[in-house]
């Protein structure tokens, strides 16, 4: 029953927001003050329970890094090699998959 | 640089190659574990959406045999007692409108009210009920329908995710007088605690690490957790929902086994701050207050429930309508006699374990609670095949 759904707000007074869920756009409840038109979201039963921050999206691939760093050491990889096959891998994942 | 929607749903989701490289990872980590004398590991998730993406896509079959993920206390509507919807059943018969989310629709009770043995029986029987998506959507239909509908209940079931929903609006008196909240709200690191106990408890195989909800973990953040791994001495990892988020933090926790680390680390950065979002948890407990609360087929456990702090009383259905709560001197487990959701939700048994699996209990006929709500374990297994089960019945049946 936790799901909840990613948004992006248009327009906010402060206690309620309108957002769109990629097309279909809804009047929602606000509970943090920081949160302001063009944020992404997370929506669950009508409420904006968290906002997505994008620096943290970018850790959560290094923390996917970190793992494939260690792994390729640990096969004999050199650690400069390995540290460029993780940048490299990194870039293709944001660089297909955002606007610059 | 600007992200939108589909770019998110692109990286975690649609992502086979990144999908790939982590379970070559898992594959890596399970090796060295096997090689460590170290053949079962056991991952316990507490959340319907993550036992979902689990069955839906499919990701125990891309695990090696040696990682079990188990299903534990995760969803809010399977542990509601049964007399909460009695109560509501009876209301609704007598007039008062129930407000209810769809999951919990057709959630049976094991006595009848008045011939209806769900919400969805008495609107049947012409008992006044609503399927809503949130409390604000209620707030809005009352507002719009005073003078049709004088007085009405809202069913208010959730954990942590869903309460800062109820409480922004009674703290802020966007409730529209004659509108009650039945909170049934229940907390999920409490009944956390009390599956793992009882895992060890019955003997059965420990548990090894913790997948921690996601979104509950958005309002309560990852401290309660870590209070929790470092007591059982295991790792725990907050995990996104997508299926490449869940497959990361299975990495995540194995790497952790490895190293022999216990306490917690969040994969879902994206949302998850260490100490949550203060002003949901300003806004939780200024309107409600910790009980020692009761769940379905489980009895009470301490402090796990949310009740509504005295001034804020107006708002009680409760209060306005005289109802009982279960008492712990009198709880009698409230499930059919041949039921196993209690074992199911508690990550003590799996659904194929049942004798009503996919038999007498079906999502079109659900005999249990957890057969109800789309994130019940039983019904996420019967809708997507989690056990092979399935399977078996279909080929049975000549379906395949």
């Amino acid at each position: 029953m936790c799901w909840g759904v990613p948004a992006k707000v248009l327009e906010t007074d402060g206690v309620m927001a309108k957002v769109d869920f990629g097309g279909s756009i809804k009047d929602v409840l606000v509970i943090n003050t920081d949160i302001k038109p063009g944020d992404l979201v997370i929506v669950h039963a009508g409420t904006i329970i968290g906002k997505i921050e994008e620096e943290e999206l970018d850790n959560t691939l290094k923390l996917y890094g970190d793992l494939l760093r260690d792994s390729l050491i640990e096969d004999g990889m050199d650690p400069d090699e390995a540290e460029k096959n993780v940048r490299e891998w990194i870039r293709y994942l944001l660089g297909e998959n955002r606007d610059g | 640089m600007t992200l939108s929607l589909q770019q998110l749903i692109k990286i975690f989701r649609d992502n086979i190659e990144l999908a790939n490289r982590v379970k070559n990872l898992i594959e890596k980590y399970t090796e060295k574990l096997v090689r460590k004398g170290l053949d079962r590991v056991k991952i316990m998730n507490f959340c319907g959406t993550h036992e979902w993406t689990t069955v839906h896509y499919g990701i125990r079959s891309l695990l090696p045999p040696e990682i079990e993920l188990v299903a534990g206390p995760g969803c809010p509507v399977c542990i509601t007692p049964s007399k909460y919807i009695e109560e509501a059943i009876r209301l609704s018969l007598e007039g008062v409108l129930i407000y209810v989310f769809g999951d919990a629709y057709k959630l049976p009770t094991v006595t009848k009210v008045n011939g209806a043995a769900s919400l969805s029986e008495a609107k049947a029987l012409g008992g006044e009920i609503e399927i809503v998506y949130s409390f604000l959507d209620a707030i809005k239909h009352f507002r719009e329908n005073k003078g049709r509908v004088n007085e009405a209940v809202f069913l208010g079931i959730g954990f942590e995710t869903t309460a800062p929903s109820y409480a922004v609006p009674i703290f802020n008196n966007m409730v529209p007088e004659g509108l009650y909240l039945l909170s049934v709200l229940r907390l999920t690191p409490p009944a956390a605690d009390y599956a793992l106990s009882a895992v060890i408890e019955r003997g059965l195989e420990p548990v090894n690490g913790i997948v921690a909800p996601g979104h509950v973990s958005t309002i309560i953040g990852a401290a309660p957790w870590d209070e929790i791994s470092r007591k059982y001495k295991i790792p725990t990892v907050v995990s996104g929902f997508e299926p490449t988020d869940l497959l990361l933090s299975i990495a995540m926790i194995l790497k952790m086994i490895c190293e022999e680390k216990a306490g917690v680390e969040v994969e879902y950065k994206r949302i998850v701050r260490y100490t949550g979002n203060q002003q949901a948890l300003e806004y939780m407990y200024n309107v409600f207050y910790k009980h020692e609360a009761s769940w379905r087929g489980i009895g009470f456990i301490p402090d796990s429930g949310l009740k509504l702090r005295d001034e804020h009383l107006g708002y009680d259905a409760y209060t306005r309508f005289g109802i009982k709560e279960p008492e712990k001197d009198s709880w009698v487990d409230d499930l059919h006699p041949s039921c196993k959701c209690a074992e199911v939700v508690l990550g003590l048994k799996k659904p194929v374990d049942c004798s009503l699996f996919l038999k007498a209990c079906t999502p079109e006929r659900p005999m249990g609670p957890c057969m109800v709500s789309l994130e019940g374990t039983c019904a996420v297994w019967a809708r997507f095949g989690g056990g092979g089960k399935a399977d078996e019945i279909a080929k049975s049946l000549g379906l395949w």
